[in-house]
């Protein structure tokens, strides 16, 4: 029989011994860079998650980065929406009346007994871990080094608002008089840097419901608030995870 | 035993009468428009509804001694602050802890702050302007017997305020004050308004007294140089009535009626009938004027 003339015939038969050795070699160099690459990128993105996977603190950290470590701790037994205290803070920062640096919310439980309502005061919690900070494009906010609170470089904000956007606590409101986002800055310009050791809202308070002081300082008033356990002692929001620094209690 | 409960029944049946008679003349409050205070703080609401219905307090309790009738009146007082209640001044009488909450307990509960005071100007906005404050539904009886006043407070809340009389002219518990024709006359009391120029003069006897009976004693009447005159009212009463003297020719108050033989002789006062054909006629002076 005559054998068939096939077109496979002519074509190059991939067997084992039909790849050079030369060829292996570069095929495992060209797998190896692949690998490579694909570790290293695992292993970046790995770094970074380092942070959540293995948080940086839990429960109280008795290190107070800043001096004086300005904190507040509210009453929220003891408000009673007289709103004193905002428009002291009007008055003493320039707030305009669009706008806010302080609020006081209303809190209504029908069903409860005796007290039905409560007033809640809010203001910037100068949070430790800030999400304004993390969100401006400009620097324009930061937090100081030195006390802790979270400054406005007015001349830096372009009022993009992203930070209005980002704030847990709705603390900030745009300034359209100084064309920069503003916000509570424990009245540092105005009162701590001249020396007073009040705020204007804590000074305005008839009820003392705001009480505000260095956390660092084992003999200040907020310190031993915060550092008893008789009464609770809780803050907004802690599952942001922006560890303010204004405490809130009852009693 | 056979009547056992006949009389069990019986008196069950008053007891219960008399529960719902208290019930029935109980004084509602809740008329008066909630009260609210700015001062020292914004703002603080006060609840009659809350004090007298539910609450049942009288009146009396807070009235004069811890609260003027003026609404508002207190809070110009300087010393109308919680220290004040702490100590046991205005609220903390009896927000001690003891008779209702501590008044350093609880604080929103009177406390409405700045919300509460634009909340309730919102609300009284809708609300029909309180031009009438009812006061007590329970008629007022003053006096006793016959000559007794029944006082509508109805007739009068619809004009006036609670402070208009209370407490200036009238206290606030009943039968406190005595009131005597003499001082109205005087312009005290009912006197004030009831002069003939506010409102009816109160020589209108008929107007508030529904029976006026006549004065059992005799009136004694002693004219200079002459005899004393005794007049019976009994004696009169027998045969006329109230109003074919009064007030026409005598006015229902002491000292009021010009009574001169020369009026008489006229056709006034006594004269009017005392003219010989009605009655002895006053030529008779010895029938009057006796030693």
């Amino acid at each position: 029989m005559k054998k068939l003339k096939l077109p496979t015939d002519d074509m190059k038969q991939e067997r084992l011994d039909s790849v050079s050795t030369m060829e292996r070699r570069e095929f495992l160099k060209i797998g190896l860079v692949i690998t490579g690459v694909f570790a290293g990128g695992t292993i970046l993105s790995a770094m970074s998650n380092m942070n959540k996977v293995f948080a940086a603190h839990e429960g109280k950290v008795e290190k107070y980065p800043h001096k004086p470590h300005y904190s507040m701790v509210i009453h929220q037994d003891r408000c009673i929406d007289c709103e004193r205290c905002v428009e002291a803070c009007a008055k003493t920062n320039d707030v305009p009346a669009y706008g806010y640096r302080t609020r006081i919310l209303e809190k209504d439980s029908p069903d409860a007994i005796g007290l039905k309502k409560e007033f809640i005061p809010v203001l910037c919690n100068q949070c430790n871990n800030p999400p304004c900070v993390r969100a401006c494009p400009t620097r324009a906010t930061y937090k100081d080094k030195k006390t802790g609170i979270v400054m406005m470089d007015y001349e830096k904000c372009i009022g993009c608002k992203t930070c209005v956007e980002a704030c847990p606590y709705n603390a900030r409101y745009f300034n359209e008089e100084k064309r920069s986002v503003d916000k509570c800055s424990f009245c540092y310009e105005t009162r701590l840097s001249k020396g007073e050791t009040q705020t204007a809202c804590a000074a305005a308070c008839p009820a003392g419901a705001r009480i505000f002081g260095d956390l660092s300082d084992p003999k200040s008033e907020v310190f031993k608030l915060v550092h008893q356990v008789e009464k609770a002692v809780w803050v907004l929001r802690p599952e942001v995870g922006a560890e303010p620094n204004v405490f809130y209690m009852k009693g | 035993m056979k009547r056992l409960p006949y009389v069990v029944s019986l008196v069950i049946a008053t007891a219960f009468l008399l529960c719902s008679a208290e019930i029935l003349f109980a004084e509602s409050a809740s008329q008066i428009d909630d009260i609210i205070y700015t001062q020292p703080v914004k703002s603080v609401t006060f609840s009659h509804k809350v004090h007298v219905d539910a609450g049942k307090l009288g009146c009396e309790q807070c009235h004069t001694k811890l609260f003027e009738m003026q609404a508002l009146a207190v809070q110009k007082k300087q010393d109308f602050n919680m220290k004040s209640l702490y100590q046991g001044k205005y609220c903390g009488v009896c927000h001690d802890g003891k008779a209702a909450f501590a008044s350093n307990t609880q604080c929103a509960r009177c406390h409405g702050g700045v919300k509460g005071f634009e909340a309730a100007n919102a609300e009284m906005k809708d609300k029909p302007s309180a031009g009438s404050v009812k006061g007590p539904q329970k008629p007022v009886i003053i006096g006793k017997g016959d000559s007794s006043v029944l006082f509508s407070h109805d007739a009068h809340t619809g004009a006036f305020k609670c402070s208009d009389c209370h407490t200036k002219l009238f206290s606030i518990t009943r039968g406190q004050d005595k009131i005597t024709m003499d001082k109205i006359y005087k312009g005290q009391s009912c006197g004030a308004c009831h002069n003939g120029k506010k409102a009816f003069s109160s020589d209108q006897c008929g107007k508030c007294h529904a029976k006026i009976p006549a004065p059992k004693t005799a009136l004694v009447y002693k004219p200079e140089g002459i005899g004393v005159v005794k007049f019976s009212h009994e004696f009169h009463t027998k045969s006329f009535a109230c109003a074919d003297c009064h007030s026409t020719l005598f006015v229902m108050r002491k000292g009021a009626n010009k009574m001169t033989m020369e009026v008489m002789n006229a056709g006034g006062s006594c004269g009017k009938c005392h003219n010989g054909s009605t009655a002895t006629p006053i030529s008779e002076c010895g029938k009057c004027h006796v030693e």
